[in-house]
């Protein structure tokens, strides 16, 4: 349980950090003194290119947010619970959806940044993926367990 | 469920309440309700052995198979 809390915690920070960065690019693009039509004039989107990270990065927070919302049905109630089952499920499609998304953006705009960079990017990319589709296997497994765990509480 | 526990058939047989066998085979009366209305998924051995008994029966006094 206490592993459980503290994972809650680190990923309810982990949140926290996500929306005020992603607060901070908005409000960098919107009053900031970046004109978005010269520096993203030549990039693949366009003046589009930082909205589809913040959207990305919006997508992510959203597969944490329901990781965390498993993670909390964890600790009210028993491990093998629907609910949890079901927010983990939601919370791997997200990530494995935006994992997907980060790394053909990645790649579609590849060419204008370096490759060390691009290579680093991507390697977190796929490790996102590989968590998402863990989340994934972890919600099919509290699925069964639950069936499991019902049969043993009507087991007399 | 096609297997039906007859406790209740048993019980006034011997004239006994269902408190009094739970408490005799250390059940809850909750969970020997959960037998008799039949929503036990299952019987533990250890259970069936305690209830028969108590009850001085046989398993066959109390468990009974109808086909669907």
């Amino acid at each position: 349980m206490k592993k459980i809390k503290i994972l809650y915690i680190t990923l309810f920070l982990f949140m926290i950090f996500g929306v005020l960065g992603i607060t901070g690019s908005l409000l960098t693009i919107f009053l900031g003194e970046i004109n978005l039509l010269e520096v993203y004039a030549y990039r693949n989107f366009g003046i589009l290119t930082p909205f589809i990270s913040i959207l990305i990065s919006i997508m992510l927070l959203c597969g944490i947010f329901n990781i965390q919302k498993a993670l909390q049905g964890f600790l009210r109630n028993t491990y093998f619970n629907a609910k949890s089952a079901k927010h983990l499920k939601t919370g791997g499609l997200i990530l494995v959806g935006s994992s997907i998304l980060a790394i053909l953006n990645g790649f579609i705009n590849g060419s204008f940044v370096d490759k060390e960079s691009l290579l680093l990017s991507s390697i977190i990319y796929c490790l996102l993926l590989i968590i998402g589709i863990a989340v994934l296997a972890v919600s099919d497994i509290i699925t069964k367990g639950e069936v499991i765990e019902q049969e043993n509480l009507l087991t007399i | 469920m096609p297997i039906i526990v007859n406790v209740d058939v048993m019980l006034a047989t011997r004239k006994m309440r269902s408190n009094e066998l739970a408490e005799r085979i250390g059940m809850t009366t909750a969970n020997l309700s959960i037998l008799k209305t039949g929503k036990a998924k299952a019987i533990r051995f250890s259970t069936l052995e305690a209830i028969c008994e108590v009850l001085e029966c046989q398993p066959a006094d109390i468990l009974e198979y109808v086909k669907e």
